[in-house]
């Protein structure tokens, strides 16, 4: 029976690696050009094949990254939210968030019809 | 350096564009998975397809007429398989990813919503900081994505967040929308979209060519698992008759 293929060899150039994150590497960026942070804890996940654990871990995890970036960016003095009259245009159409609507007010009354 | 400082030139952090493109033959639900990340990336390019597959190393000078200093390809095998290379251009280095679990923004499961052009923040798991290429992976999908400030075509609001998680050997995405519910002022993620999975397959010293630095241990082309797959039902079948 055939075995499950991998490269016949594994390369692992660490120096040539860490040469190049020198040469791209941005030293001294201002974090509010990237606004990148990398979690402080490490990410605990007791199953990544079940959906739903997975998904509330990645959550979680993302929420306290998003707490962290809003107090950087008050340090920095960015404005957070929206101001509530200002309209641009969304990444999502209206007619495309419509059908969200739709077929979440479709799955209430199935649960309910359900009960 | 102060950030803020109107007086100190920002313009080496901020003169930043992105080509996106994609090679000939890419089914329709890469192509959206494309279009998706173009609409989310604010200071992307697009270019027209690339025809010759085996003269990738051409889109380096596509990048420098584009004045591009990044480039992401949407590479299709077969019409169902999709690579997907980050490059830093021309010089390097180029990541090579598999993509597999791809999710458009068009599939209704994801209700959240954001601005065109708001900058997003990125989230990294801590286990990036863990090895030399997750290093080097990192920071390059940290200059590709992030918006400088100050971006012609960004918005001055925070209301997305995109977050890379390595698990289980492999680069999972999420795009969060962040709103802040009224009583509790704690904000509330809901997620846009799109979502995949990024299997890191090589990493090359140059744009789209190069040296090979590192090659996934663990990476099996898709060719092969489809293959394995087909065997064990198969061989399922045969067991179930005998």
């Amino acid at each position: 029976t055939p075995q499950p293929k991998t490269s016949k060899y594994h390369i692992y150039d660490t120096e040539g690696i860490q040469q190049k994150l020198r040469e791209i590497k941005m030293e001294k960026i201002p974090w509010v050009h990237t606004l990148a942070l990398t979690s402080k804890s490490k990410m605990a996940i007791e199953d990544v094949h079940d959906d739903f654990k997975r998904e509330v871990a990645f959550y979680q995890h993302t929420l306290q990254t998003v707490l962290d970036c809003e107090k950087l960016c008050k340090e920095n003095n960015l404005l957070v939210r929206r101001k509530p009259d200002y309209f641009a245009e969304m990444i999502k159409s209206d007619e495309q968030m419509f059908k969200i609507k739709a077929k979440l007010q479709d799955d209430k009354k199935r649960v309910e019809t359900a009960d | 350096v102060n950030p803020l400082d109107e007086k100190v030139d920002q313009s080496i952090y901020t003169k930043k564009r992105v080509l996106f493109t994609s090679t000939r033959g890419i089914g329709s639900k890469h192509r959206h998975l494309m279009t998706d990340m173009i609409a989310l990336v604010p200071h992307s390019k697009k270019e027209d397809k690339i025809d010759d597959k085996s003269t990738l190393t051409l889109i380096n000078e596509t990048c420098e007429m584009k004045s591009c200093n990044y480039a992401v390809l949407f590479d299709a095998r077969n019409s169902k398989d999709l690579f997907l290379w980050m490059v830093k251009a021309p010089l390097g280095p180029s990541i090579k990813f598999h993509v597999t679990n791809v999710h458009t923004l068009d599939e209704l499961q994801m209700t959240g919503n954001s601005l065109k052009g708001s900058r997003p923040f990125l989230h990294f798991d801590k286990s990036f900081d863990s090895q030399p290429h997750l290093q080097l992976t990192k920071e390059l999908i940290t200059q590709i994505y992030s918006t400088p400030k100050g971006h012609v075509k960004s918005k001055p609001f925070f209301d997305h967040i995109f977050s890379f998680f390595y698990q289980d050997g492999r680069i999972w995405f999420r795009n969060y929308q962040i709103s802040d519910q009224e009583f509790k002022k704690e904000p509330l993620l809901t997620e846009i979209g799109p979502r995949m999975i990024l299997n890191l397959d090589k990493i090359f010293s140059a744009g789209f060519g190069g040296h090979v630095l590192y090659s996934n241990p663990s990476f099996q082309s898709p060719n092969n698992t489809r293959q394995l797959h087909k065997l064990a039902k198969a061989n399922k079948y045969k067991s179930r008759v005998e």
